[in-house]
């Protein structure tokens, strides 16, 4: 599916509607009231519960400015939408031909460029990421900082601002398995934990606390257990409320330079 | 037992949490032969390693120890790193891994997203990362030059170099010399105009660029006619060599385009089939040496260029081997570039040979024609990008030859359009023949003795190869070929000492590391990397 003789192929084959303007631009046919209404029946089905019922977004980014990182031609769209992010939680859709473009059609029809302002002034949100939130202990941002947590270097493009606050506010709610913790006794007597990178039946894989990327045998463990708790502790009560804002602020605006199209 | 090999794993790791791939270390990279720190092994690019656990006595006793399907039909071509036990390998097009080099277990993965339509000649392909720091840096299909941690996979940074749509791609694995991150452009079938380029490790900031076309008022433009230097090809796409000491860099450069009909760039079409000498400081050219001037056969020089420092005619010399894609192979001094030694390698019906500068004496009516003309070496070369070795042990030159293959030249009509192909012709067919009339076509592994260029042995194989080659103290040699055989060859006889077939063919150069006190040897075969040491 990666090549475009293909895709043109299913656009061309299955909907002949489809325009092809003058340099190749793929638009959307599908756009009319009745198209929306049907792409948005499939977005709450089956994109909603990352980029949320309103497209302001969640675990996924939100859609309603109207700029996409993966492009914003209805074609990037189209491709984004069919085949996923590689890299990210989004796995391509089992849609084609028109519903596809359906969904695209809807997905246009929630941008509000001018819309979401957040309140948190970004400015300072950096200054308490750096200062008083302690985040670069566990987070990566600019080149620095830790690697327990996610790097933050991008977190502004690939999550929603209201999934941030909350994963500040209550960080244990949603932990990916690549954020668990492994904690392991060797039968040496030696303690090693770490972020659980990977893990089969005889091995597991670690970013252990030291920043050193370990891989155990599990023959060699006397017992170990897996933490499924988030090792990050709420900043409820340890910065105010327009503290998380400006913090939150600060995380949207993180986003890698180039990237939106 | 186990619980002593962890507790030896985490001495090991708890001495790779301070030993950072410092640009000091890169230097040293010869005497470090338990990690794989660059494309080659070392700024020498000889791939020999200083190992020899693994040696003439025991290789036998190889066993399959992991193997990691990539799953991608792409061809694989990358040489893996391996830093204190971990190993960063590419999928093909450009997806990263750090692999547990013990055990083949994922530590983490980049995956790149990429557009769809990406003009390239021969294959999604990439060649490796390349490491500084806790940083891996990664040449992309669509131009752009990636940092990422190390240690997770994260984007540090993302600059575009080129713009892929021009017919431009990043597939060698970039070079790192001091602070700087070197790499070069694909696309000489694209009309291209081709370069390498400095990045700044720590940012992505743009230091320097080399244009291996030279532009108006640029010595070497007059070798180009008209216009055509602005499309003149010229990529570079496979890792470059360092020396130190003279603080220049070393690469070979691609075919000029459009590749069979020079009619529309009369000259001898500079930096082409070229290897140039470049300060990595401000990217000034020193000196060239071009292997192939006016090529017409689309035989790109590039291959990676072997550094030896050793007596030649009886003199300490700084030198450097070439088996060139034309058929020939070169001894030149890598401190000026002068012209030493050369002599064709395989049968070559194209030169009458080359003069006292090395400048082939070309013989007339040999190039494309409309009906078709039979050349050897092949449109493939007779040799390619695949890498030779060189042991100070034996004093030997180690290549992968094409032996009696020629191509049928045809000359089309080149019409240039940005992004599309620009070569000038209708293909060619490739296919096995007599070179007197009594003996096949064949691939092989030959030796050569630098100071004679003469054959000392050879090594020939049914089917040709397109597998590099790495030797080491053991002794030993490794190589394999498109039937999928891997072999371990003695280095010095070409013996042959072991073999496995791996059901796919070579498309990489082997390389070697040692994991918890045991030699690995490692080597793609069909979409994947299969990891040998000895029986347990």
């Amino acid at each position: 599916m990666r090549g475009w003789n293909v895709l043109a192929l299913t656009v061309g084959l299955a909907v002949p509607v489809c325009a092809q303007t003058g340099h190749g631009v793929v638009t959307n046919r599908f756009t009319s009231p009745e198209d929306v209404a049907a792409g948005g029946r499939i977005f709450r089905s089956h994109c909603a519960s990352c980029h949320g019922l309103d497209g302001a977004g969640g675990k996924g980014p939100d859609l309603t400015p109207g700029v996409y990182r993966h492009g914003s031609e209805d074609l990037d769209l189209y491709n984004t939408i069919s085949q996923g992010v590689p890299g990210s939680e989004m796995a391509g859709i089992f849609f084609e031909g028109k519903q596809l473009w359906q969904i695209v059609a809807y997905v246009r029809s929630l941008a509000n460029p001018d819309g979401g302002q957040l309140p948190g002034d970004a400015a300072n949100g950096g200054t308490l990421v750096r200062g008083k939130g302690g985040c670069l202990q566990c987070h990566m941002a600019g080149g620095e900082g830790g690697r327990m947590g996610p790097s933050l270097d991008d977190i502004g493009a690939a999550r929603s601002a209201a999934h941030l606050k909350e994963a500040i506010l209550e960080p244990g709610k949603d932990v990916l398995p690549s954020h668990w913790t492994f904690k392991a006794t060797t039968k040496k007597g030696e303690s090693i934990s770490g972020r659980r990178l990977n893990e089969d039946t005889f091995s597991v894989q670690l970013l252990d606390s030291k920043d050193r990327l370990v891989s155990l045998a599990k023959s060699d463990l006397e017992s170990y257990e897996i933490v499924k708790t988030s090792v990050m502790p709420s900043y409820k009560g340890m910065l105010t409320d327009s503290e998380v804002d400006d913090v939150v602020a600060y995380l949207v605006s993180l986003k890698r330079r180039g990237t939106a199209r | 037992m186990k619980s002593l090999r962890l507790f030896a794993a985490l001495l090991v790791f708890a001495a790779a949490a301070s030993a950072q791939v410092s640009s000091e270390r890169l230097l040293k990279a010869e005497d470090d032969p338990g990690n794989w720190l660059t494309y080659s092994g070392s700024y020498k690019s000889q791939r020999h390693s200083k190992l020899d656990q693994i040696n003439r006595e025991n290789v036998n006793d190889l066993q399959l120890k992991w193997v990691f399907q990539v799953r991608s039909l792409e061809k694989f071509q990358a040489t893996p790193l391996v830093v204190d036990g971990v190993m960063y390998v590419t999928r093909p097009p450009n997806d990263v891994y750090a692999l547990d080099a013990k055990t083949g277990r994922i530590f983490w993965t980049y995956k790149h997203n990429h557009p769809d339509k990406v003009n390239i000649c021969c294959g999604r392909v990439n060649r490796g990362v390349a490491i500084l720091g806790d940083t891996l840096f990664m040449g992309t299909i669509d131009g752009r030059l990636l940092a990422l941690d190390a240690k997770t996979g994260a984007v540090k940074w993302d600059e575009t170099v080129v713009d892929y749509t021009g017919g431009y791609s990043l597939t060698m694995a970039p070079l790192i010399v001091k602070d700087k991150v070197i790499v070069g452009t694909a696309g000489g079938e694209y009309g291209i105009r081709g370069f390498i380029e400095a990045r700044e490790a720590k940012t992505g900031k743009k230091l320097w660029r080399f244009y291996t076309i030279p532009g108006p008022g640029e010595p070497g433009h007059e070798t180009w006619e008209g216009d055509s230097w602005k499309r003149g090809g010229g990529s570079a796409w496979l890792t470059g060599s360092y020396d130190p000491d003279l603080n220049l860099v070393y690469w070979g450069i691609g075919n000029p385009a459009p590749d069979w009909n020079g009619d529309v760039r009369k000259g001898d079409n500079l930096y082409s089939d070229s290897v140039i000498a470049l300060n990595p400081d401000d990217g000034k050219l020193k000196w060239h040496f071009q292997f192939t001037p006016h090529d017409l056969w689309d035989w790109d020089s590039v291959q990676v260029p072997v550094l030896v420092d050793r007596e030649f005619k009886g003199k300490q010399r700084k030198l450097m081997l070439w088996g060139n894609r034309n058929g020939f192979f070169y001894v030149l001094d890598r401190a000026t570039g002068e012209f030493l030694l050369g002599k064709a390698f395989v049968h070559q019906n194209w030169a009458k040979g080359l003069d006292k500068n090395g400048r082939p004496i070309k013989i007339p009516g040999m190039g494309p024609s409309r009906e078709g003309k039979k050349v050897y070496p092949s449109v493939q070369g007779a040799t390619n990008w695949y890498s030779p070795t060189y042991s100070s042990r034996t004093g030997l030159f180690y290549l992968t030859v094409w032996e009696g293959y020629p191509s049928v030249y045809r000359k089309g009509d080149p019409t240039y359009t940005r992004g599309n192909r620009y070569v000038g012709s209708l293909p060619q067919g490739i296919y096995p023949d007599v070179v007197n009339d009594e003996e096949p076509g064949y691939g092989a592994v030959r030796a050569l003795d630098p100071e004679t260029g003469e054959m000392e042995w050879e090594f020939k194989m049914a089917e040709v190869s397109e597998s590099g080659l790495i030797s080491t103290d053991g002794d030993v040699m490794f190589s394999g070929s498109m039937e999928g055989q891997f072999v371990a060859l003695d280095v010095f006889t070409g013996n042959l000492l072991w073999r496995v077939n791996l059901g796919g063919r070579m498309t990489n150069s082997p390389m070697t590391y040692m994991v918890d006190g045991e030699q690995h040897v490692a080597v793609v075969g069909g979409n994947s990397l299969f990891v040998f040491g000895l029986r347990d």
